[in-house]
């Protein structure tokens, strides 16, 4: 008691203690529903009492309170539940974009409707079949060139939306990979600032928070963890490298790729290695648009290219009503307009590539006739080589099969007139172009002396895609088709000769039995109508096109089904999670109220024993001594 | 939860009125539009179905139209045929009639006219139409007329006469799909129904040396016989007579060249393909002649017989007062005549029966198919509604315990 003002002291300090405790509720209360904040509490501890023990303390008997002070002002958080939440949510976020493009998939079909390219296509070969019963009429060749047209239209609309769907992708991916680069800045800042709030002993609750906040954030757009053992370097983690380490951020930075018809990869700005993103919304998002979207868009362009190539192999065989012959009912839009198909890939004014599609041998064969040959074909697949070995037993049935199973990316078949015909489908690697064949090569006589199709066996007679005029290595009977103009479901149309006169539109085939037309025959027609149900392999594997649009419709619904269950299932987890974080972090009313009652009537008594300290002081200073 | 914070009981009452507005709304949506699947992700496998039922029953819808045209276009065929045979009744009469001894020249050239008549008659009758003006017995040559009357003047000096009636459609059948992958021919083309006799071809040219120089085929009544080098003209006359056409090959044993006999009353119709000259080389065809079926060779002798042919050669053996003739093979012409018309019907008539089956059990299949269809992709009203009421009801229920929940706090009972 060696100091007179030691009451009002004492009283001082409970009036600060108690205003910021009083202050400390008001800040919860303004920031109830601030994201990601965590209540606050005032913690308070006794002064420290006299005396302690030393040389110079009063001699009576202590220790006398001082009254109270701050100890520390405190956030209500829990560390490992944060750790928790942040492991969760890019699983939740991944699934989440996922689940909004896979539904825009989804709708580009518009099954089961009839408003869907598959109910159109129906339609387009059931004008065939009427056109099949009335091969005179003009009439019944316009509901042809209408439903192609609209066949045609409805091609183009899903072609047209899957590359607008991944462009949307791409901007998605841009803009993301712009927004983690924020957010790591963001981080990256309030890291030093904490270091240095830190390093003056006092907590910085707010900016913690703000901090959590933002690696939350963070965690839905990329698959993170976080380390702060060290107390001064807090790092952050994604894929295995450090993406934030204490206040220096590795940024991020998008490119286009040649190869990828210009779309972003995804690099470290300083290193310029590939980012690898492992979960988020990041990695939903190229997963999307470099294999989801990029598979549709291939299965709709060779579903297209393969009615294209059936179609007119029987349209140009047969003749009109106006007797024309050999017009092609959809327009063929070729790579390119050399004749050998030969290409200049990197602009150095020569050619060293040929692309052709389709190439098909000069005998007439059958296919369930023993070969009675011995070798092995070499395609290439998407992998590399791929090898089909054939013997004297098989059939050309057999070896067909076996070409169209192996990977080869290539598709065998006999045409109509039962000529060996092999054709390009997409390829899965992006170096290698769609709809290209890349390498035939026959140890033995199939292909050459058999088919028709080679001129030589072994290496000498072999075809590869990348040397020019690889047209020429091909027997000289043997014909070929030029590769398409990227993207045939982009292009698809009709012929502008049907469009401007529909009279064009063959029904007969030129009858062998006479040399003139039938104006009754309609087997041109009919053949068209049943292609069907005609076994060609498509795209997935599927036989005829009506297999075709039904296993997509499945696939596509699968995949929705799938995103959508695991979304959800996400959703509750993370919703469990962020309910226990608001049980611990959050501020209740009623709670904060009652300790403001608590506080207040503290502040009251308070004063109330100043006024009342002050009074002794009175006493002393105005009472005594006259 | 041991403590609630201020925001979970509204960000839980968010969260869940989210779920169920979305959900209510679907359900709405489905009722309105009749769909079942408003999404292809709410039922994969049977939007799949779906989607197969509906191609198939639009693909039978189809086949129950072609069938129709098909008997619709038969039938107007056989009322030209049953006329036709009343004609070659009438004119087996006649016939009869002039075979008797009782009767003129003068009175047979009187019936010659008559004859004249009835053959124009039978003309016309083989080159009906359809009521879109397409020809029914042309085969596939649909935009004109099949039969053409070639007229001469005799030499007696009298009027007009039909010397012959030439055959200008095809042998063309046009196949019509009635069923998945099912052709049926709907057509019989003029040169078989309108024929009497069996065609025959004797070629003069010796053919005992004749071996086949390089792979190439002929064109024997629609069907591609392949013929490869080395074959002799035994392995010729085995392969036209394995092949599907109703044709008998063999070889004269006194001029040693091909012979041909259809085996059913029809034009036979021959041809070299390209590259080919095997029935050339074999005395068969000329192809300076014409296109077929008048592309015979001349040098070869052959026998042809149509029924127009059959009433031709009546006439004229009234004009030439050929009482025995008349009465011997005129006859037995017209009979063969009237025996390939009721075959013909016959045809017809059992293509008819099948077809007329058929098109029930295609209907039928369209029923069940279009049920599949509904029951995979079409919403079930008394469940859906069910659904939304109880949504709704729900919906009212949560929106309710929510305001109340919100409304107490200490806040309101502070002075």
């Amino acid at each position: 008691m060696n100091n007179s003002f030691f009451g009002i002291e004492m009283g001082k300090r409970g009036l600060v203690v108690h205003t910021k405790r009083i202050a400390t509720v008001g800040h919860n209360l303004s920031n109830m529903s601030t994201e990601g904040y965590s209540r606050q509490r005032v913690e308070v501890e006794s002064f420290e009492p006299l005396y302690r023990p030393h040389l110079n303390r009063e001699e009576r008997p202590g220790q006398i309170g001082q009254g109270v002070e701050v100890a520390q002002v405190r956030r209500i958080h829990d560390d490992e539940l944060e750790r928790r939440v942040i492991d969760n949510e890019s699983g939740y976020h991944f699934w989440k974009t996922r689940s909004n493009y896979v539904l825009m998939l989804e709708q580009l079909h518009n099954e089961p409707t009839e408003q869907s390219l598959r109910f159109l296509m129906d339609k387009f070969w059931d004008a065939w079949q009427e056109l099949s019963i009335y091969p005179e009429q003009l009439s019944a060749r316009q509901a042809v060139l209408q439903r192609g047209k609209a066949v045609a239209e409805s091609i183009r609309i899903r072609g047209e939306g899957l590359v607008q769907i991944r462009q949307m992708l791409e901007d998605h991916v841009v803009a993301m990979v712009q927004q983690i680069n924020e957010h790591i800045r963001d981080i990256a800042a309030l890291n030093e600032e904490i270091v240095q709030v830190k390093a003056e002993g006092d907590n910085p609750n707010d900016l913690l928070d703000k901090r959590d906040l933002l690696v939350k954030k963070l965690a839905q757009l990329i698959d993170i963890s976080t380390e702060d053992k060290d107390a001064d370097e807090f790092n952050v983690y994604s894929g295995g490298y450090r993406i934030v380490q204490g206040k220096i951020a590795r940024m991020l930075k998008t490119a286009g790729n040649q190869e990828n018809d210009g779309y972003s990869a995804v690099f470290w700005k300083k290193t310029g290695e590939k980012f690898h993103p492992w979960g988020g919304s990041l990695q939903a998002l190229l997963e999307l648009r470099d294999k989801d979207v990029l598979d549709e868009l291939k299965n709709i362009d060779q579903v297209t290219i393969t009615l294209v190539n059936l179609v007119n192999e029987i349209h140009q065989k047969g003749y009109g009503l106006n007797g024309r012959t050999n017009v092609a009912f959809f327009t063929e839009r070729n790579r390119v307009l050399n004749v050998q198909g030969n290409y200049d890939s990197n602009g150095d004014g020569i050619f060293d590539q040929s692309l052709i599609f389709r190439m098909t041998g000069s005998h007439r064969l059958q296919a369930d006739e023993q070969i009675g040959l011995e070798g092995i074909i070499t395609l290439e697949g998407s992998q590399g080589p791929v090898t089909i070995a054939y013997h004297p037993t098989d059939t050309m049935r057999d070896i067909m099969q076996r070409i169209n199973g192996s990977g080869a990316e290539i598709v065998a078949r006999l045409n109509r007139d039962n000529m060996f015909e092999l054709r390009a489908t997409p390829s899965a690697d992006m170096r290698t172009p769609d709809f290209v064949i890349r390498h035939i090569e026959d140890s033995g006589e199939l292909l050459v002396g058999y088919a028709g199709l080679l001129t030589q066996s072994g290496l000498n007679g072999r075809y590869r895609w990348d040397e020019a005029s690889s047209a020429l290595q091909l027997n000289e009977n043997a014909t070929y088709g030029l590769a398409p103009l990227k993207n045939p479901s982009v292009w698809i149309d009709v012929n502008s000769l049907i469009v401007n006169d529909s009279a064009s539109i063959v029904a007969g085939f030129v009858d062998r039995g006479q040399d003139r037309e039938a104006p009754g025959d309609g087997d041109a027609a009919l053949s068209i109508a049943q292609l069907r149900n005609r076994d060609i392999v498509l795209a997935n594997n599927s036989r005829t096109f009506d297999s075709y649009f039904a296993d997509i419709v499945a696939e596509i619904g699968l995949k929705g089904e799938e995103a959508d269950l695991a979304m959800r299932t996400r959703e509750l987890i993370v919703k469990k999670l962020d309910d226990t974080k608001k049980t611990i972090s959050g501020v209740n009313l009623d709670e904060e109220l009652s300790n403001m009652l608590k506080y207040q009537r503290a502040y009251q008594s308070i004063a109330r024993f100043i006024t009342t300290y002050d009074g002794l002081m009175d006493t002393i200073i105005n009472r005594m001594m006259g | 939860m041991d403590r609630i914070s201020f925001n979970l009981p509204y960000d839980d009452a968010r969260f869940y009125t989210e779920k169920r507005e979305k959900l209510l709304q679907k359900t709405a949506n489905s009722l309105a539009s009749q769909q079942k699947i408003p999404e292809l992700r709410d039922d994969p496998v049977s939007a799949s179905h779906a989607v197969r039922y509906q191609s198939v029953s639009f693909r039978l819808n189809r086949f129950v139209d072609n069938i129709d045209q098909i008997r619709g276009h038969n039938q107007i065929a056989e009322g030209y045929l049953r006329n036709s045979v009343d004609i070659l009744q009438k004119l087996r009469e006649l016939a009869v009639q002039m075979a008797n001894g009782i009767y003129t020249e003068e009175e047979r050239k009187i019936a010659s006219n008559e004859v004249d008549q009835f053959l124009r008659q039978l003309v016309e009758n083989a080159n009906a139409r359809t009521g879109d003006g397409t020809r029914l017995f042309g085969g596939l040559q649909t935009t004109s007329d099949p039969f053409r009357i070639v007229t001469g003047v005799r030499a007696t000096g009298e009027k007009e006469y039909i010397s012959t009636v030439e055959y200008l459609g095809d042998q063309g059948r046009r196949w019509i799909e009635v069923n998945e992958g099912t052709l049926v021919a709907q057509n019989i083309p003029g040169s078989e129904l309108f024929w009497a006799k069996n065609d025959r071809i004797f070629s003069q040219v010796d053919a005992s040396a004749y071996v086949v120089r390089q792979r190439s085929s002929v064109f024997i009544d629609g069907n591609d016989i392949q013929l490869e080098p080395g074959d002799t003209i035994g392995s010729i006359v085995q392969k036209i007579n394995d092949s599907p056409a109703a044709v008998q090959a063999g070889i004269d044993p006194v001029s040693n060249g091909l012979t041909l006999e259809t085996t059913t009353p029809h034009r036979l119709w021959l041809k070299d393909e390209e590259g080919s000259t095997i029935l050339e080389d074999l005395g068969i065809v000329n192809k300076i002649k014409g296109l077929p079926p008048y592309n015979i060779s001349e040098t070869a002798v052959s026998f042809s017989g149509s029924i127009f042919d059959m009433i031709i050669q009546f006439q004229e053996r009234l004009i030439n007062n050929d009482m025995e003739a008349i009465g011997s093979s005129t006859l037995r012409g017209v009979d063969d005549s009237i025996q390939s018309l009721l075959t013909g019907l016959a045809s017809y008539g059992a293509l008819d029966e099948r077809l007329s089956v058929l098109s029930q059990r295609v209907s039928m299949n369209i029923i069940e198919v279009d049920t599949l269809h509904a029951n995979a992709a079409e919403v079930d009203y008394a469940q859906a509604m069910t659904q939304l009421k109880k949504m709704e009801y729900a919906h009212q229920v949560s929106l309710a315990v929510t305001a109340r929940v919100l409304q107490q706090s200490l806040l309101d009972y502070l002075r």
